[in-house]
């Protein structure tokens, strides 16, 4: 292996639509992609000189069939889903064992509805979907150290071989009733849904149910709340990496806003909202006692976490009008999660503040200009305690230095730092014209266009007394060509 | 000394922000780098060494640091406890659960640590003869989910690892004279406490070659490990007299290969509970007062690396540690001398590396800073 490294990516979509008659519509679309990492580098020197791999490819593919029928009383839908999912990574290191996990899965989803007036002011609609995957997978991976395991240097832990596959399906049937009284809509339903996964078969019921009353010709005030249930993510699942008895996670939530018509073509959004969170997954590395029969093992994953979310979003849009279309928006969120005794964090993804501004403006029929501006809040990390470079009025050391592993171990406080400010602005120009019977559209976008030198996580000095920003995206032009038939 | 670090920032900015100079406005100055961890430019624990690193109840075990950088006596306190390694390694920055403070050993006042009656670099730890049938000590390191009879099943099969920690007070004044009084330094590692007839034994003492690059290993000189009453140290297996080696020469240390009749197999119980077999592996860590290692963490098969002497003369003190990956340690001290009559190394300046070694990922800083002294040449005491 040469020192090197590969990057290739790409993609191609078709889409085709069909009116069948006046009500009857069908349309076909199909969308692939393939992405590539592969970086080698040389490692040891001398005599002993060898080289370490890592790589990344990730291939998917969907294709998606739909039936739409209209008439002034009843309309029925029916779209349908087929795709496969791969998924290669490599880790190669002198001295330690080939990592790695080759993944590939089918999944396919279907769902129909029908929907028909029930009355002068009411509307029904009834319908069933489905939703499943099948994953073969290979893992070579570093399994967590087992009983009175000393650990060593470098991370060179056990590891161990899994070929499984992991199956989930879910079922669902729903109705839905919308009563539209002059001044106030009211949308009601329940959805019920059989999950099987791994064995396992929860039954879970979603009663959900929004309100919108006009209060003036352009005031609306709109209030929702709902129970939601999601399958534990494929990975959770793998036998002897995650746990198959995962339960099924579980959100309340709850909004109340208004929409607001505005002149010069604005409409203005204001939305509170209240999430509540159960039977999260997480990772755990407790002994426990096996299940049937099986001696204690180690926990891996658990469906006990929980979590809150609550926050204000608002957001001014402008309808393109002369070319020109635009938004601003800005929220002010905390997302929490209760990590026992007692005590609340927040999420490893809460920013208290996210403003995006977007314009978009036509300069002619073939000429298009864009821009996006980010401004937002540092994610949460943990705070290494350590009086030498922090604000924090502590006498602790930064790290205890552990002899097995030949590094510190810091004193972590749990998401009790954050990273500095994200800002980032990209930029785009397409440019339209006609290539024999192509539409073509040539583009030029460029992330992070003046070099917001923003900080994805700190690298730490081995003794953790001193820090860097990891440094995030770089300013990135892309140029590129699309053709549409 | 001060003084001479106040002066060398500004420099090292100013170099940094030069070269930078056209595409200042759009990426200003680079902050120093790190300091990287084989440089040992104040006083460390560089490894704590068990005699033996896994025991039977009853048995005891020599416990002994090796430290580096000190310039006066320090003063060392000991601990034992039993402790949740389990949560401790793994979920310290997890979003979910508590992780158990790594200085939980620490102290008199933890539940359970026991201090142990030494206050130099080392210490004995007799083991109760009846640790292992003590469900509290058991309970306190696999947590309480687990049945008892359980636990004692574990006990039998896998052992109770134990954490032995360390603190060294010193009140060394640092090369600048000014350094904070009374500081602490803390270290742990871990013994198993295990009734089996094969016992972990700490890896035999470090023997290496001592060469420049071009040499393969070949040539240059053999480094033998040597024990006496202060220290364990490395020294010319001829009896020739210390190693001298010109300023900015390249050299390759290349540890023996000769780890296959040490290298123990043995057996654990897995993360699931199963039995299963391993081997272990070597890893061997590399630590300098001066100069800059290339790699100063190495396992088999890669276990060489290369460093390259720092352009001030003046006595590098070295370390080589090797690890088992099991709690097994030995480790020894040498001594190299920079001097412009370096000669008892073949050496070569850097107008003549070999080509893995033109463009070297690491950088010493101290070129053309032959009047500052090495460790002061990437000082980043102005960061803190």
């Amino acid at each position: 292996m040469s020192p090197g490294v590969n990057v290739n990516f790409g993609d191609a979509q078709v889409r085709a639509d069909y009116r069948i008659t006046d009500r009857l519509r069908a349309s076909i679309f199909g969308f692939i992609s393939s992405d590539t990492f592969d970086r080698t580098e040389a490692t040891g020197v001398g005599a002993t000189a060898a080289s370490a791999r890592d790589a990344l490819k990730y291939d998917f593919g969907r294709a998606i069939a739909r039936l739409d029928y209209t008439t002034p009383e009843l309309s029925a839908h029916w779209s349908g889903m087929l795709g496969f999912d791969r998924t290669g990574i490599v880790q190669v290191d002198p001295g330690r064992p080939d990592r790695g996990i080759t993944a590939f899965g089918a999944t396919m989803g279907t769902r129909a509805f029908l929907r028909w007036k029930t009355g002068a002011v009411a509307t029904t609609t009834v319908g069933v979907d489905a939703l499943g995957y099948d994953y073969t997978l290979d893992l070579d991976y570093s399994s967590p150290p087992g009983f009175a395991a000393v650990p060593a240097p470098q991370t060179n832990s056990r590891v161990v071989r899994i070929q499984t596959g992991v199956a989930q399906l879910g079922v669902g049937a729903w109705v839905e009733e919308i009563l539209r009284l002059p001044r106030v809509e009211i949308t009601a339903g329940t959805r019920v849904e059989i999950m099987a996964y791994q064995g396992n078969r929860h039954v879970v019921a979603d009663p959900r149910t929004v309100i919108r009353v006009r209060a003036h010709e352009r005031v609306s005030i709109i209030g929702s709340t709902g129970i939601f249930h999601q399958a534990p993510p494929v990975f959770g699942l793998i036998p002897l990496v995650g746990s198959p008895n995962l339960l099924p996670q579980r959100a309340w939530q709850s909004s109340v806003g208004t929409e607001v018509d505005l002149p010069f073509n604005l409409d203005l959004r204001v939305t509170g909202f209240f999430n509540r969170l159960w039977q999260l997954p997480r990772a755990s590395f407790e002994f426990v006692e096996g299940q049937g029969g099986q001696g204690a093992m180690r926990a891996r994953a658990l469906s006990d976490g929980e979590g809150h979310a609550y926050g204000l979003e608002v957001q001014l849009r402008r309808k393109i009008e002369r070319g020109i279309y635009g938004w601003v928006s800005y929220t002010l969120s905390r997302s929490e999660r209760f990590i026992g005794n007692g005590k609340v964090v927040p999420f490893t993804y809460d920013q208290t503040h996210i403003l995006n501004v977007a314009l978009s403006w036509d300069i002619g029929s073939r000429l298009r200009l864009g821009a996006r501006f980010q401004l937002a809040t540092g994610a949460p990390t943990s705070l290494v305690n350590c009086s030498r470079w922090t604000t924090m009025p502590t006498n602790a050391t930064c790290g205890v230095y552990d002899s097995d592993v030949d590094g510190f171990r810091p004193q972590y406080i749990a998401e009790a730092d954050r990273l500095p400010t994200y800002h980032q602005l990209d930029v785009r120009a397409d440019y339209k014209f006609m290539l024999g019977p192509l539409q073509m559209s040539a583009y030029v976008d460029v992330l992070n266009a003046y070099y917001a030198r923003t900080a994805e996580g700190w690298v730490y000095q081995h003794d953790f007394t001193d820090r860097r920003p990891r440094p995030g995206l770089p300013i990135l032009p892309t140029i590129g060509i699309r053709g549409e038939l | 000394m001060t003084a001479r670090r106040s002066a060398s920032r500004p420099a090292d900015a100013s170099r940094a922000c030069g070269g930078a100079l056209i595409s200042w406005a759009l990426i200003g100055c680079d902050p120093p780098p790190l300091e990287p961890r084989h440089k040992v430019t104040s006083p460390r624990i560089l490894a704590i060494i068990a005699d033996s690193p896994e025991l039977r109840p009853g048995q005891s075990t020599e416990l002994r640091v090796i430290t580096g950088g000190l310039k006066v006596e320090p003063e060392f306190t000991w601990y034992v406890c039993a402790r949740a390694e389990a949560t401790a390694t793994f979920v310290a920055q997890s979003t979910f659960g508590q992780a158990e403070p790594n200085d939980a050993c620490f102290g008199d006042a933890g539940a359970g640590n026991v201090r142990l009656p030494f206050t130099g670099p080392n210490a004995l730890f007799a083991v109760p003869a009846d640790l292992l049938r003590r469900i509290e000590a058991l309970r306190a390191v696999y947590g309480s989910n687990i049945s008892t009879g359980r636990l004692t099943d574990i006990a039998r099969t896998a052992g109770l690892p134990l954490t032995i920690a360390v603190e060294m007070r010193h009140n060394d004044p640092g090369a600048d004279g000014g350094a904070p009084a009374n500081t602490v330094v803390r270290a742990l590692k871990r013994v198993v406490v295990i009734d089996r007839s094969q016992l972990n034994n700490n890896p035999p003492g470090p023997s290496f070659r001592f060469s420049a690059p071009r040499d393969g290993g070949a040539g240059g000189v053999a480094m033998r490990y040597v024990r006496d009453a202060t220290e364990e140290r490395c020294e010319p297996d001829d009896g020739s007299g210390p190693l001298v080696v010109r300023p900015g020469s390249v050299h390759e240390i290349a540890p023996a290969p000769t780890e296959q009749p040490w290298l123990e197999r043995y057996f654990i119980l897995d993360t699931f509970g199963q039995p299963a077999e391993q081997v272990e592996t070597a890893f061997y860590s590399f630590y300098s007062t001066g100069g800059a290692y290339r790699d100063d963490r190495t396992r088999i098969p890669t276990r060489n690396t290369i460093w390259e002497a720092p352009l001030r003369l003046g006595s590098i003190d070295h370390w080589l540690v090797v690890r088992d990956g099991r709690g097994g340690t030995s480790a020894c001290r040498f001594t190299v001398t920079v001097s412009n009559d370096g000669g008892t190394i073949s050496s070569r300046d850097a107008s003549s590396l070999p080509d893995v070694l033109e463009t070297p990922p690491w950088t010493s800083s101290d070129a053309g800073a032959a009047d500052v002294p090495h460790s002061d040449a990437t000082a980043l005491d102005g960061e803190r």
